[in-house]
């Protein structure tokens, strides 16, 4: 067993967000992408600074999505195969010929 | 003429007055429809009202009752579907505006349990997009806007079952179902003052709900008690052979006649307050871990096993929803999503290969041996649900909330059973509550313990307004 990671936010996001990519990236984009509600009443340009902070959250989400990996990548596991993956036949059905 | 605070109460004093023909159903769901007229913009709670199919059901159900034919707790009490589960000729648009025309031939089995069990559909709740298996940052982030919290409009409700979450604490419907893929019915539970139940996974049929990620979804109600969380429970769950994935079992939900024959030992998660978490939070936790003390339960702090859930966890989520989702990404629906970042999202999991996949299954295997080692040792794990209230609308939830979920982590990965319960008040009056675990298929057991909790406690009653 490795030792846990710090906590970080990314479990918080998934937790409210039932998971996803998102679960493993970090601060991801949205925030910049999207605006409060009466910030999005506003007609919508783009400015330098919005795409600025995407880049960043982008570049963050992308380096959690890596730090995740490499827990797992790390993580230590006898060689073999084991009973984690179940595979079930599907029987005929009664009276099919 | 109606008691006014009828719209508020428990499960089991409706079916009482509606057994005996002190009310009928008719009459009951004409004052959950009044409000929803009255309060739906407020709240956000209802993506579509049913009102016609509500009022026909009532009838049938008042029919039935009249003539003696009386189905159970269940019969002839008004509620509201998630939004993800299918209901025949009526829109299920799964949070999604691209989706409002998708019209099911059939409902989702969890809907016609309910049904046949007499119960009234008012209409579908709202909920946050793709129940944010995609990701979201705010509260809006769905077809229907911000999930408004009844006990303070600018406040969230929690997610991603939102409307299930205003419907319910708002009393717009007597109980809501919600669907957790991680926390999604914690969540709004914790935030509105509700109790809701996240069964384990394999009890309740997904049949006809929307897949998020299909190896953690889970469907369970919200409700006002954990009594009344139970008697849902024990109409909705059961094998069912539209879903393959379930346990097959059947649980024994009958009402606890007596204590148990030995007293649940209790382990109390250590956390850290020191950066993170409200004071009130805490205080509400801590006289909860008294209370369960003062019913006999042994209660002793005793950490989680040291393992990267949430990494397994998360990994095998995005995976599976990347997977779920894959056409509207292929078709650029995705890009119609409110939270822009979604469309990202399968970006961000390119870098995860099959071998990571098949490498977070067999870990999830081995944490599932850790935790039932846990599990030996004791019978509940209790913990805050949140250290926080509901955050403003307007926050970034990330900023807003910047804590972990160890305790979640492990419930999702492992499938367990959790129960949320009210625990008090915290900052600006707004709920607060714990989180019980257990092992699974301990769902019983678990209720259990939450109904002897609630009748040493009264925060479950309280109500916005009040």
């Amino acid at each position: 067993m490795t030792a846990r990671p710090p906590v970080s936010r990314r479990r918080f996001l998934s937790l409210v967000a039932g998971a996803s990519a998102a679960a493993m990236a970090a601060p991801a984009l949205a925030a910049a992408a999207a605006p409060a509600p009466a910030a999005r009443r506003k007609p919508a340009r783009p400015t330098a600074p919005k795409h600025d902070a995407l880049a960043k959250d982008l570049a963050q989400a992308k380096a959690s999505t890596a730090a995740t990996l490499a827990v797992l990548r790390k993580h230590p596991l006898p060689p073999g195969g084991d009973l984690s993956l179940v595979f079930t036949p599907i029987a005929r059905r009664k009276g099919a010929r | 003429m109606l008691r006014p605070d009828v719209c508020f109460a428990p499960i089991s004093e409706l079916a009482t007055e509606l057994r005996a023909g002190r009310m009928t159903a008719i009459e009951l769901t004409d004052a959950f429809l009044t409000r929803i007229e009255q309060l739906n913009a407020r709240f956000n709670a209802y993506e579509r009202v049913t009102a016609e199919l509500a009022r026909e059901q009532a009838r049938q159900a008042h029919a039935e009752i009249k003539a003696g034919r009386y189905k159970g707790p269940l019969h002839g009490v008004p509620y509201a579907a998630k939004d993800l589960l299918d209901t025949a000729g009526i829109p299920t648009a799964w949070g999604t505006r691209f989706l409002r025309d998708r019209i099911p031939s059939e409902d989702a089995t969890v809907v016609r349990r309910l049904r046949e069990a007499g119960a009234v559909l008012l209409g579908k709740a709202a909920m946050v997009e793709f129940a944010g298996c995609l990701g979201y940052r705010l509260g809006d982030a769905s077809a229907s806007g911000p999930g408004r919290n009844p006990w303070d409009t600018s406040r969230w409700t929690g997610g991603s079952s939102s409307g299930s979450g205003a419907a319910v604490a708002g009393g717009l419907a007597a109980f809501a179902i919600g669907t957790e893929t991680w926390g999604s019915i914690l969540c709004p539970a914790a935030f509105c003052g509700l109790t809701g139940f996240r069964p384990t996974y394999g009890v309740v049929s997904r049949a006809g709900g929307m897949v998020g990620a299909y190896t953690f979804d889970k469907v369970g109600p919200l409700a006002r008690s954990a009594a009344d969380c139970r008697a849902v429970l024990a109409a909705i769950q059961g094998p069912d052979p539209r879903d393959p994935s379930l346990a097959g079992v059947t649980l024994d939900l009958a009402p606890p006649r007596s204590r148990p024959r030995r007293e649940p030992r209790v382990a109390v998660v250590p956390l850290d307050w020191s950066t993170s978490g409200e004071p009130e939070v805490r205080a509400a936790f801590e006289a909860s871990v008294v209370a369960l003390r003062a019913m006999g339960l042994t209660a002793e702090e005793a950490a989680l096993p040291e393992y990267p859930a949430s990494e397994v966890a998360g990994t095998l989520i995005t995976v599976e929803a990347l997977a779920t989702f894959e056409s509207f990404f292929d078709d650029g629906r995705v890009s119609q999503l409110v939270d822009r970042m979604a469309v990202k999202q399968r970006e961000l999991g390119e870098p995860i290969t099959g071998a990571d996949t098949i490498k977070a299954m067999r870990m999830r295997r081995e944490l599932q041996l850790e935790v039932a080692k846990f599990f030996e040792r004791y019978d509940v794990i209790v913990s805050p649900n949140f250290k926080s209230v509901a955050p403003p609308l307007t926050v970034d939830l990330y900023e807003a909330l910047p804590y972990g979920d160890p305790v979640g982590a492990i419930s999702a990965a492992c499938g367990l059973p959790g129960l949320a319960l009210p625990a008090g008040f915290g900052a600006a009056r707004m709920p607060c509550g714990i989180q019980l675990v257990a092992a699974p298929f301990e769902d019983a057991a678990l209720l259990a313990l939450g109904e002897r909790f609630q009748q040493r406690t009264s925060h479950h009653r309280q109500r916005p307004g009040a």
